[in-house]
């Protein structure tokens, strides 16, 4: 199987999921929010809520100890990395600049995590937040659908 | 130019080749191109080089050869542990080609000596391993407008570009800057697959042989990938970026900057 095949064309999530994310971000409110999504077959399976350790509203930036413990426990639990969810506060959930060049290793068009589905969740809008699904690849973005059920 | 019977023989695959043939064959014998490290992507493109006659290769290097280059630096080998890496590829290259004459630079690249050291080749090659560097590098082939074939690796996978100034995009029209310290994954995280560095530098060998034969199509304005894993090649189309602030209308970056070293991609 060719990495292409692996890649989701869509990614899944639980209602109670989506729930858990839009907690942590209405939390960490007006600043930004992030977290790590595993799963299998781009369905989402456990949600991490992470600490943004530069808390601000337009940035975020996860802990690299706590990465390290979820990543250990996505893999013991049989899971891989499906998704990186995070915030934005007063723009819409479009990968920004800084998203895009943070999905490389820097000065590079390696992705540091090519079978991530990268989840936007907009709260331009508190009372109506959006939440979108983005492959982030050679340089460009495109859309994965997130399914809610 | 006349070529030497043993000349003749040692080429003769390349003078078979139409596009390249005797006068081809001259263009390499004649070609001055430098290699920035003589390590993981140096050693296959000096050993490429050296073998095709480049009559010239520069060797940019202060470091002492490791043990624990020796899984993919093969310019260096088991008895050359803590000898200057320079002085150690000028041994391999020119044990290959006697036509071949290496020049050592024993010093660290820095914005006070890369002018002065560049100027005298046609073709630069970076194989190294910071991002300093790396944007020195860059900055100084566009002033200078010398051919750059950059390439980074990392993991199992590779990239390439080669600048043409004036012609196509450099390296930071893609990267404007360099990442600020906080932003790169640890540094320890960074191994490589050694046979990477061989495919990578093979590539930066052929680009180098092509712009001095003036043959084919070179990868300027594209960016290769390649995935070891699942054997992908992709290429990135990178358009010239009219704001670069190096190559742009209104350059910003008219000297040339020394960053601050805090990461190598151990390479
Ligand atoms: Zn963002
Ligand atoms: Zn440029």
């Amino acid at each position: 199987m060719t990495r292409d095949e692996e890649r989701a064309v869509a990614l899944t999530i639980a209602r109670h999921d989506l729930t858990t994310i839009l907690d942590h971000c209405s939390a960490a409110y007006p600043n930004e929010a992030c977290g790590i999504l595993g799963g299998t077959n781009g369905r989402v399976g456990k949600v991490y809520p992470m600490r943004n350790v530069r808390p601000s509203p337009v940035s975020y930036e996860m802990d690299a100890a706590e990465q390290f413990r979820v990543m250990k426990d996505i893999r013991q639990a049989g899971l891989v990395l499906v998704g990186i969810f995070h915030s934005h506060i007063s723009s819409p959930a479009y990968p920004s600049s800084v998203d895009v060049e943070q999905a490389y290793w820097p000065g590079t068009l390696f992705p540091n995590y090519p079978e991530a589905v990268y989840v936007i969740l907009s709260l331009r809008d508190q009372g109506q937040p959006v939440i979108k699904g983005y492959l982030i690849r050679d340089g460009a973005v495109s859309d994965v659908p997130v399914n809610v059920e | 130019m006349e070529f030497t019977e043993d000349q003749i023989l040692r080429y003769s695959r390349h003078i078979l080749l139409p596009e390249v043939g005797g006068e081809g064959q001259e263009k390499l014998l004649n070609a001055k191109v430098v290699l920035v490290g003589a390590g993981g992507l140096g050693s296959p493109v000096g050993y490429y080089l050296a073998a095709a006659g480049v009559g010239t290769i520069g060797v940019i290097d202060n470091d002492r050869v490791e043990i624990s280059n020796l899984q993919r630096q093969i310019a260096h080998n088991t008895k050359r542990l803590g000898v200057l890496k320079a002085e150690s590829a000028k041994e391999t290259f020119e044990t290959l080609n006697h036509d071949v004459n290496v020049v050592m630079h024993k010093e660290r690249l820095s914005s006070a000596n890369i002018k002065g050291i560049i100027k005298d080749y046609d073709i630069v090659v970076d194989g190294s391993d910071n991002f300093p560097t790396r944007y020195l590098v860059n900055d100084a082939c566009v002033m200078l407008k010398k051919t750059l074939i950059s390439a980074a690796v990392f993991r199992f996978e590779g990239q390439v570009m080669s600048i043409y100034p004036g012609q196509g995009p450099c390296y930071r029209c893609l990267f404007e800057v360099p990442p600020p310290a906080g932003m790169v994954p640890s540094c320890q995280e960074a191994g490589i697959l050694g046979v990477v560095t061989g495919v990578i530098g093979t590539l930066q060998a052929t680009e180098v042989v092509k712009a001095i034969l003036g043959i084919g199509e070179p990868l300027r304005g594209k960016l290769l990938l390649w995935n070891a894993l699942d054997m992908s090649f992709r290429t990135v189309k990178v358009p010239r970026n009219k704001e670069c602030p190096v190559c742009g209308e209104k350059p910003t970056i008219t000297e040339l900057i020394d960053y601050e070293q805090f990461c190598s991609m151990s390479h």
